[in-house]
């Protein structure tokens, strides 16, 4: 239907597999015929007007919206992303942090990792601190800027990958979805967030990732970009 | 067990930021109860035969404008994507959720119901008993409130559609509420109208929960 919307390998053990994929919106079919292959280590960087479905897919790979069509798979079976039999972690990145705005930097830090039970516990957030938040970590988030809050919310990505290099453990049933997670940062921010995905992608992990910034970004990646459909598909 | 407790430690840190607004719906109740006597006039045997019909109504007022926010802003902003992505399942989010916003509304309530109770007249010894009947409808009236909440979060209404989806299921509770204090005002033994009462909490309980999680999720694919 939509040839060009899709990144295709033979699928092998370890891969992430969205097979024939649609979505609905309504009445209305946003994405149809999408085959995605995901390798461990690899990173596919979703491109595309306003409107094309970006953070539907990201959604629909998350588990927050079931596709209208076509399955989802990983090392050849399906999977359930909310499930706690799940082999996949997923995190997700999105304007819409999850951020409590009447609570400190810190205190939220802390409380993603004791939700994160299924990844080994970390120390300290600080050590962390990849993104400079140590400032502002102290104050509540609704007295930071946009640009500092989305660094914290991307610190949770660090103790992720924090976590898997202090218990010696490859990241491959790790998966970040980021929906534009560059879009209010400096230019030193997106330094670090591309050096943090260089990292993920060298213990195995895998990332989805929304971005209309037209710089080159400094990860290997492959990108997919999505169209408008036509009525008639 | 574990995530509930983590989920409560925040909802309580984050309730506790916005205590005031438990005062305020507090203060809401102290309000609408304090009409009723200026309404009613001076006429001290009639206000305390009313008084516990009275209190129980003004109660079940000044909680419902609080529902509208019980989880839109969590929802707006993206916290319990967060919490599925973590892999918990949603009902225990919503059971700490309801828990804490119990504990923190109940406290000022109760603080406040005997200030009430010299307004109206109410006799001292009925007050443990109007105690336990408030505590125990509160929770049904929340448990409720947390599923219209969801329910209209979705739909994406006003807090006056969730009035008028609350209310008419607030029934039970209000009548054996009232019953049970009215029982123990005439020296009878308010413990049947107590166990209805709990009946019907435990009823909510089982029911609303699930709904309201539910409601939740498919507000989350909606977005």
């Amino acid at each position: 239907m939509n040839a060009n919307s899709s990144i295709s390998a033979p699928p092998e053990s370890g891969d992430l597999v969205l097979d024939d994929i649609a979505i609905r919106r309504g009445e209305h079919i946003l994405l149809a015929g999408l085959n995605i292959t995901l390798q461990q280590g690899h990173a596919i960087v979703i491109k595309g007007g306003n409107g094309t479905g970006k953070s539907t897919l990201l959604r629909t790979v998350a588990g927050f919206i079931p596709p209208h069509h076509g399955r989802m798979s990983l090392n050849g079976r399906d999977f359930k992303p909310h499930h706690p039999d799940c082999p996949l972690i997923i995190s997700s990145y999105r304007g819409a942090d999850g951020l409590s705005e009447e609570m400190d930097g810190n205190t939220q830090l802390r409380l993603y990792q004791q939700m994160r039970g299924r990844l080994p516990h970390l120390g300290d957030a600080a050590d962390y601190d990849r993104f400079f938040c140590a400032p502002f970590l102290g104050k509540e988030v609704r007295h930071l800027s946009t640009g500092q809050r989305q660094r914290i919310a991307l610190t949770r990505l660090c103790l992720d990958l924090g976590a898997l290099a202090q218990h010696h453990q490859a990241g491959q049933n790790l998966c970040w979805l980021l929906d534009e997670p560059d879009s209010g940062l400096d230019e030193e921010g997106r330094f670090v967030l591309e050096e943090l995905i260089s990292d993920m992608l060298g213990a195995g992990g895998r990332v989805m990732m929304v971005s209309h910034q037209p710089r080159t970004l400094r990860f290997p990646h492959q990108t997919l970009r999505l169209q408008h459909q036509t009525e008639q598909g | 067990m574990h995530h509930f407790f983590i989920l409560l430690f925040r909802e309580l840190q984050r309730g506790w930021r916005l205590i005031l607004d438990g005062c305020v719906q507090a203060a809401f109740f102290l309000m609408i109860a304090a009409l009723f006597p200026l309404a009613v006039g001076p006429a001290p045997d009639k206000l305390a035969e009313l008084a516990a019909a009275l209190i129980w109504i003004a109660a079940l007022l000044s909680l419902i404008p609080a529902f509208d926010r019980l989880f839109s802003d969590d929802l707006r902003l993206g916290w319990v994507e967060q919490v599925m992505s973590c892999q918990i399942p949603v009902w225990i989010y919503v059971w700490a959720k309801l828990v804490s916003w119990y504990l923190l509304s109940l406290i000022p309530f109760l603080i406040i119901l005997p200030v009430l109770g010299v307004m109206m007249g109410l006799d001292g010894q009925v007050w443990p008993v109007l105690m336990l009947s408030l505590a125990l409808g509160m929770g049904a009236i929340l448990l409720l409130g947390g599923m219209s909440a969801g329910l209209s979060t979705g739909a994406r209404r006003s807090a006056m559609l969730l009035a008028i989806l609350v209310l008419p299921l607030t029934l039970p509770v209000l009548v054996f509420g009232v019953m049970a204090t009215e029982a123990a005002l005439q020296g009878l033994s308010p413990w049947p109208h107590l166990k209805l009462l709990g009946a019907a909490f435990l009823f909510f309980a089982v029911i609303c929960p699930p709904a309201t999680q539910l409601a939740l999720k498919s507000a989350i694919e909606d977005r």
